[in-house]
């Protein structure tokens, strides 16, 4: 029996050395998958565009800017004159946090009155990490400066500063607002790119393909003729899938769902593309679905599905910015839970379109070289 | 390659006239295909894949209807029009591959070894249906390794190691074969071959299972010699007999030819 059990495996072994694609999948796709997680989980919130929203234009309330902006985390970029500009700027996702210093902030901070200093902080909620992690942060500034002037450690509530913060869009930081969108997004990336990678290499390997091109069918209609399909199908997956989110776990769409629907769509085609080149360029089913899962693994690190962007090393968050799936993450969160107008979403949608227009037209030139 | 699926690396071909690269889209209206390997689609029923094909070849409405009818029946395949062309058997899936590729009745049909793996008995009925399709002026051309098959050609042309080594109708290539040809039924192959070799007007020889074909200038005349001469070596003979070259007997003398030059 044991012999047997060998006989078989040398087998495998033999066909697995001649299949030069597993085997180069086998030692890649391993390794990368775990650099790329373990690159991108080391770093922590990494330089977010905060707008300062300053009454007080005191030399204290400067030296709180400065403070700020010298951490890691934050960098003090947008100088609003008013609250409207101030909220206007998290709804575009231009900042991720807000600071409002009120006018009296030096002399509540200086002076012995009843009442402590207060400084507002608004996060970003729609990104659970930057709504979790704002006040804290700040708070840590804070409190380095209270040291400062005060010398020993006073308790924040005596002479102190007292900070108020609130998460917009998601006041409860209610992690599933966050998760489930990227998820679904997720998801929609998946299903696409295996419907349409496996679609011409699956008529190569029953030799279909053959008999289609000795058809009248041109070039141009037998691709489009295996991409409509693909793109219905992706569009009806994402509908299916939106209402689970908003029946079955309750998150709002405060946005234009036409609007995401939209974007859905020119997703859907970008990913079609993807998925075609790989159909095209494969010789079997088998090494369309392994390719598939390469991407896959690519993308759950750099499109902030498992690590927020914000949270990314830089050459990490140079990659997500050409990953497509990263830009509908971003807009799925910035029109459901932002109510974000399509002027705000521009730059993600033109992302997600400038992909799909570059992934379809290397699906069409590896078309017409190979058929 | 005639079917404009692969590129020609160099040369011309041109059926009808045509240059089959540079009017490959419209002799595709002309000519029907009908690949090697089964390559029709195996989840959709024989009907769906006829519907299929009918429509991408731009056969529309009551002609559509019609031509089905009458390639389902011509095929005899009209008892299972509703099953999956994978659940048929080798030589019903060859019948629905041919269908497919008469659907736009192409008057040029390039078969590529149509009947590999079919039983006996639908391989003579997959033939009695191309012979009808010559009586109504489509012009066949086939791939096949059987030469049974090549013999019902008009003309045939014999390949070997990609070359063309003689053409003509299976008439004249039964012409190649050397002087006449008597079939010797022995015990002893073995030792038969090796005597007949030096058997004075031995022109050549091939093994067939129980008997060996020996070429001769003239079969009735060297009957008796060539026995006399076995026995003279001891090698039992259980009968010689003249027999009529086939095409098969022609194809390997032409190859053993060509390998020896």
């Amino acid at each position: 029996m044991i012999r047997q059990i060998l006989n078989l495996t040398w087998k495998e072994i033999l066909q697995i050395r001649r299949d030069h694609f597993l085997l180069l999948f086998l030692i890649l796709a391993p390794s990368l998958q775990l650099i790329l997680i373990s690159q991108n989980t080391a770093k922590g919130l990494h330089e977010l565009p905060v707008a300062v929203l300053d009454f007080d234009q005191s030399s204290l309330s400067r030296e709180l800017i400065t403070a700020i902006d010298n951490t890691q985390e934050m960098h003090t970029l947008l100088f609003p004159a008013s609250r409207q500009e101030l909220n206007a700027l998290i709804d575009a996702g231009e900042a991720n946090i807000g600071i409002v210093i009120p006018p009296d902030f030096h002399r509540q901070f200086f002076g012995n009155q009843p009442e402590p200093a207060q400084i507002q902080v608004l996060s970003d909620g729609s990104n659970i990490l930057i709504g979790s992690n704002a006040g804290p942060v700040i708070q840590g500034v804070v409190g380095q400066l209270s040291k400062r002037y005060f010398v020993s450690l006073i308790p924040i509530d005596f002479g102190g500063v007292q900070i108020e913060t609130s998460a917009l869009f998601n006041p409860t930081l209610n992690f599933q607002w966050f998760a489930i969108p990227s998820t679904l997004a997720f998801i929609t990336y998946q299903v696409v790119l295996v419907i349409a990678a496996t679609g011409f290499v699956r008529e190569k390997e029953l030799g279909t393909l053959e008999q289609l091109m000795i058809t009248p069918l041109r070039r141009l209609e037998l691709i489009l003729g295996k991409a409509v399909p693909a793109i219905i199908l992706g569009i009806f997956n994402f509908n299916v899938l939106m209402f689970v989110q908003t029946y079955i776990y309750h998150i709002p769409i405060r946005g234009d769902y036409l609007l995401l629907l939209g974007v859905a769509i020119i997703f859907v085609i970008a990913i079609v593309g993807e998925g075609t080149v790989i159909s095209v360029l494969t010789q079997s089913q088998q090494q369309a679905v392994l390719l598939v899962f390469l991407f896959t693994i690519l993308e759950v690190t750099i499109s902030g599905y498992l690590v927020p962007i914000e949270n990314m090393p830089a050459i990490m968050r140079g990659l997500a910015e050409v990953s497509a799936l990263q830009h509908f993450m971003s807009t799925m969160h910035a029109i459901a839970l932002r109510d974000a107008s399509f002027r705000n979403i521009l730059p993600h949608v033109s992302a997600i379109a400038a992909f799909a227009v570059v992934t379809n037209l290397i699906a069409w030139r590896s078309f017409t070289r190979v058929v | 390659m005639l079917a404009a699926v692969l590129k020609p690396s160099g040369g011309h071909a041109a059926i009808m006239g045509y240059d089959i690269q540079r009017h490959a889209e419209h002799l595709r209206h002309f000519t029907g295909y009908m690949p090697q390997r089964f390559s029709l689609y195996g989840d959709l029923s024989v009907i769906e894949n006829l519907e299929f094909f009918a429509d991408i070849f731009g056969v529309r409405g009551a002609v559509r209807q019609q031509r089905i009818e009458r390639l389902l029946h011509f095929a005899r395949l009209e008892q299972f029009k509703a099953r999956a062309a994978d659940h048929l058997s080798g030589g019903m899936k060859k019948k629905l591959a041919l269908a497919c590729a008469l659907i736009h009745q192409p008057q040029v049909l390039l078969l590529d070894e149509p009947t590999n793996g079919v039983d006996p008995v639908s391989r003579r009925e997959f033939w009695d249906i191309l012979a009808d399709l010559h009586l109504e002026n489509v012009t066949i051309l086939i791939a096949t390794p059987y030469m049974d098959e090549a013999e019902r050609c008009n003309r045939v042309g014999l390949m070997y190691n990609g070359q063309l080594i003689q053409q003509g109708s299976p008439a004249e290539l039964r012409q190649f074969v050397p002087g006449e040809m008597l079939a010797v039924y022995t015990s002893d192959l073995l030792g038969a071959e090796t005597v007949i070799s030096t058997y004075p007007q031995h022109l050549g020889h091939q093994v067939y299972g129980d008997r060996i074909h020996v070429f001769v200038p003239d079969a009735a005349a060297n009957v008796q010699p060539l026995q006399a001469f076995l026995q003279d070596h001891d090698v039992p003979v259980q009968r010689i007999r003249p027999d009529a070259p086939r095409l098969e007997e022609a194809f390997i003398y032409l190859i053993t030819q060509q390998q020896a030059t």
